[in-house]
């Protein structure tokens, strides 16, 4: 038996389910107890997107090329960034072929390791990576064997098996996963996808429970009725809620006045913004109303009329479906001047500080909600600038954003490792209008380095880190990364925070949406107390979701 | 040998009493205020002005024209003087080339007369400073060529360090560029700047709060003054006195300068610089 692209297609779009059925079981194997584990979600929404391959027809090697080009756009978190280069390889090395034997699927997964190890810095053993490579390597060393050769599903139920003994000693090989007894998420959520596969082979393709969608939603050809367009404007936007209206579900009038104005809407209610997407035609009104909840974040309406008919005439050319994706990019901002800024992050308050610190385009996410690498193109194209400074501020959107920045090309992108909200701050600080490019690269990343961040969140399982032992539900503080103290008592966090920064200069604490002015009041004066008055510590209301406080020292 | 007179503008934010002392004779550059022209001939003139500023309402300068030089420079020659005249910096006004414009007319009708203008590139007590000290050769017997010299060979060591409360105002009045005024005042971070070659404004860095960019002003000042050469700095604020005078006893008890001089920046540059401005002049090894 050989795999064609039709194959291909069902075994990624099964492995796609197998994800998103079991991504809740994937995110809660973080290793940190924080809320926020969310390998399952990043894995899911990289590879939901080739769900509308499914009536892909065409040779294994365009097929791969498709899916290829379709997770590396979706691609969020550093689990889904690694994906997007396996899948790359993959394509690379299925280039040209009508058909895949075991063989080149062996070589194929070889190649995709291989692609993403070389992307990442410092590749750590006992991750996702360790699951691919021992995987493929064992596949190759059977395939040379004899073994499989026209049998890949045999060859997947040996991978498969193959992974699991691998995940099964990843805490051997990375002791943080020993101490909190978990497996790693993302080698975990590796197998699924393999499992998938496996499954699509055997007819017996894993089928979604409860699709995700993909956050964008971004309308996909296979979404629209090609005869008649009966609602022409696809309307998208994000809106950030006024304290008022915060909570979920708030929006009611809202959302019927969306439905009853167009169809394929997607509504999400969230705590603090509302997500939607509307095929319509009144725009207007649809924008009008979401100003009523709050200030618009992201906003794209496009008149698929058009898009249908630029369809159109590509496919009568090559036939490629590319067009789709071009269809649907934002608006390319003209270049106006040198320098501009893309900052990722959550809150309004911490939104705004980066506005005032002269951020060009903000993009929506952060720990809970890592952006896509096409979320991050878009950001890039909207900053009217010849070099573009993108700040992730988070660790787990670096590789994506580092992707993003590779994917364009008519302007110089430059990520700098900035890991959390004040880390971009500071970057900011550094930069100087007056300098060139090289110097401010220097000078921003040096900057980087001026400041310590310190977080305060809740645990949600119990578990023990480093030696400290953590209960479900307590409250830890996060200095740098590290747990320092996990307490029933708030304010043991903060006088732990306190201690460690009392060197500091100059202290900002940005407090979380879930914490009044008054309580914030009293965060500062239980860290006054340990760090002295010789500091200036100013309090900022950051309104970010599931941190309480982040804390910065210079 | 004719005797001859120093020349400035008001934007060197001398005292009356200094400039009295020093025998100078000072041309004032127009303020107005919501329209109206206002007048500083003292510190309680100034308290007000800055009042007004604070309170955000429109102050524009205007640059002295090549008719009203003419005036003044011909009242002076007629005065059987000869003029040195030591302008504001040209990068931030367009007083400095009316007057060469002035005084190149004056020169062609006066052939046997020396009529000097010398655009000092420097700003507010950095241009005091440089008339200072040439005031101060004069007083030593130097002849005008030698004080003209002095001033044209030494204008590029007087350094400028300062930074002002809200870039608002260096925005509004248009001497630093958009780019330039954006830091960031949710987290009250502070523009270092200095006045560079050119004689503009331009931003060094930025720190974090007001007290770091007081001492700021201090650090740089220590990293490129001339130690012992340094005896005489000069201080000038926006209606800040309290950390005019915290960086006079640092300048003084850590660099061992004799002499500070503490004076309001006038209303020619702190409509433009805001409350709350700070600088610190000196001659040092360069700008």
């Amino acid at each position: 038996m050989v795999i064609d692209g039709h194959t291909l297609c069902d075994m990624v779009i099964s492995a796609a389910n197998a994800l998103d059925n079991n991504k809740v079981v994937i995110n809660n194997m973080n290793v940190f107890p924080v809320p926020d584990g969310d390998t399952g979600i990043n894995m899911t929404l990289t590879m939901v997107s080739v769900r509308t391959l499914s009536k892909f027809d065409g040779t294994v090697g365009d097929c791969a090329e498709k899916i290829a080009n379709m997770v590396l756009r979706s691609a969020r978190g550093n689990s889904g960034a690694i994906l997007s280069l396996f899948f790359r390889g993959i394509a690379k090395s299925l280039k040209g072929l009508e058909t895949a034997t075991a063989v080149d699927i062996a070589m194929a997964l070889k190649r995709g390791t291989d692609e993403a190890y070389k992307a990442v810095m410092k590749p750590t053993e006992g991750t996702i990576l360790t699951v691919m490579r021992v995987c493929s390597e064992k596949a190759v060393e059977r395939v040379n064997k004899g073994r499989y050769k026209d049998d890949p599903e045999g060859l997947f139920a040996y991978v498969l098996k193959t992974g699991e003994k691998t995940l099964a000693k990843t805490p051997e090989l990375l002791p943080v996963l020993k101490e909190a007894n978990v497996v790693d998420a993302g080698g975990y959520g590796f197998l699924f996808l393999i499992s998938g596969m496996l499954a699509a082979l055997q007819f017996k393709p894993v089928v979604a429970k409860e699709t995700t969608d993909t956050v964008e939603n971004q309308a996909t050809f296979a979404d629209f009725d090609t005869n008649s367009i009966e609602f022409a404007y696809c309307t998208e936007c994000i809106v950030g809620k006024k304290p008022q209206y915060r909570g979920e579900g708030t929006a009611t009038d809202f959302h019927d006045l969306v439905c009853g104005i167009g169809d394929s809407v997607v509504f999400i209610d969230a705590e603090d913004i509302i997500k939607l997407h509307v095929h319509t035609n009144h725009p207007g009104q649809v924008i009008e109303k979401a100003l009523e909840y709050g200030e618009l974040e992201t906003l794209k309406v496009e008149n698929m009329r058009l898009q249908h008919s630029a369809l159109v005439e590509k496919e009568s050319g090559d036939g490629d479906g590319e067009a789709v994706a071009t269809a649907t990019e934002a608006p390319v901002a003209r270049i106006e001047k040198e320098f501009g800024f893309v900052s990722i992050c959550m809150g309004e308050g911490i939104r705004d500080t980066f506005l005032d610190l002269g951020v060009d385009v903000t993009v929506f996410g952060g720990q809970t909600m890592n952006p896509s690498t096409q979320d991050i193109i878009d950001g890039v194209n909207r900053t009217p600038a010849k070099y573009v400074y993108v700040l992730p501020n988070n660790k787990n959107i670096q590789m994506v954003a580092a992707q993003a920045a590779e994917m364009i090309s008519d302007k110089k992108v430059i990520v700098l490792p900035t890991k959390s909200v004040p880390q971009g701050i500071s970057a900011m600080i550094g930069f100087n209008p007056d300098a060139d490019e090289p110097t401010n690269t220097a000078q921003m990343n040096e900057a980087i380095g001026t400041v310590r961040t310190a977080q305060v969140t809740y645990a949600v399982r119990d578990t023990s880190i480093e030696g400290v032992k953590i209960s479900n539900g307590q409250t830890m503080a996060l200095v740098e990364g590290k747990i320092i103290c996990s307490s029933d008592n708030n304010a043991d966090c903060l006088a732990a925070i306190g201690e460690s920064f009392a060197d500091a200069s100059y202290v900002t604490v940005f407090y979380g949406e879930s914490i009044s002015e008054e309580r914030a009041e009293k965060a500062l004066a239980i860290l006054r107390e340990k760090i002295g008055t010789s500091a200036e510590i100013v309090l900022i209301s950051g309104g970010q979701p599931i941190y309480d406080y982040i804390i910065s020292a210079e | 040998m004719r005797n001859y007179v120093i020349v400035t503008d008001s934007s060197a934010d001398l005292s009356s009493e200094m400039s009295e002392a020093l025998g100078l004779r000072t041309i004032q550059l127009g303020v107005m205020v919501e329209g109206e022209a206002v007048q500083a001939n003292n510190a309680v003139d100034v308290k007000a002005i800055y009042e007004m500023l604070r309170q955000k309402k429109m102050a524009t300068t205007s640059a002295v024209n090549i008719e009203q030089f003419l005036e003044i420079f011909e009242g002076i020659v007629k005065e059987d003087l000869d003029i040195l005249y030591l302008g504001f910096s040209s990068g931030l006004s367009g007083t400095f080339s009316a007057s060469a414009v002035a005084m190149r007319e004056l020169s062609e009708k006066y052939p046997d007369r020396k009529l000097y203008a010398v655009d000092t590139l420097c700003a507010s007590m950095g241009q005091g400073l440089l008339v200072y000290y040439a005031a101060k050769l004069k007083e030593g017997g130097a002849d005008i060529d030698a004080v003209k010299d002095y001033v044209e060979s030494n204008k590029l060591n007087l350094c400028h360090w300062f930074t002002v409360d809200d870039l608002f105002f260096l925005k509004r009045g248009g001497r630093v560029s958009a780019a330039t005024a954006v830091v960031g005042t949710m987290l009250s971070i502070k523009p270092v700047m200095h006045v560079d070659n050119a004689g503009k404004l331009i931003n060094v860095s930025k720190v974090r709060g007001r007290k770091a960019a007081v001492d700021a002003l201090f650090e740089k000042t220590k990293a490129s003054a001339i130690p012992g050469k340094n005896d005489t700095m000069f201080i000038s604020h926006g209606d800040c006195i309290a950390d005019a005078e915290y960086l006079a006893a640092r300048l003084k008890n850590e660099l061992g300068v004799k002499h500070v001089e503490i004076n309001y920046v006038g209303p020619v540059i702190g409509a433009h610089s805001g409350p709350g401005t700070l600088a610190v002049f000196y001659l040092g090894n360069e700008r």
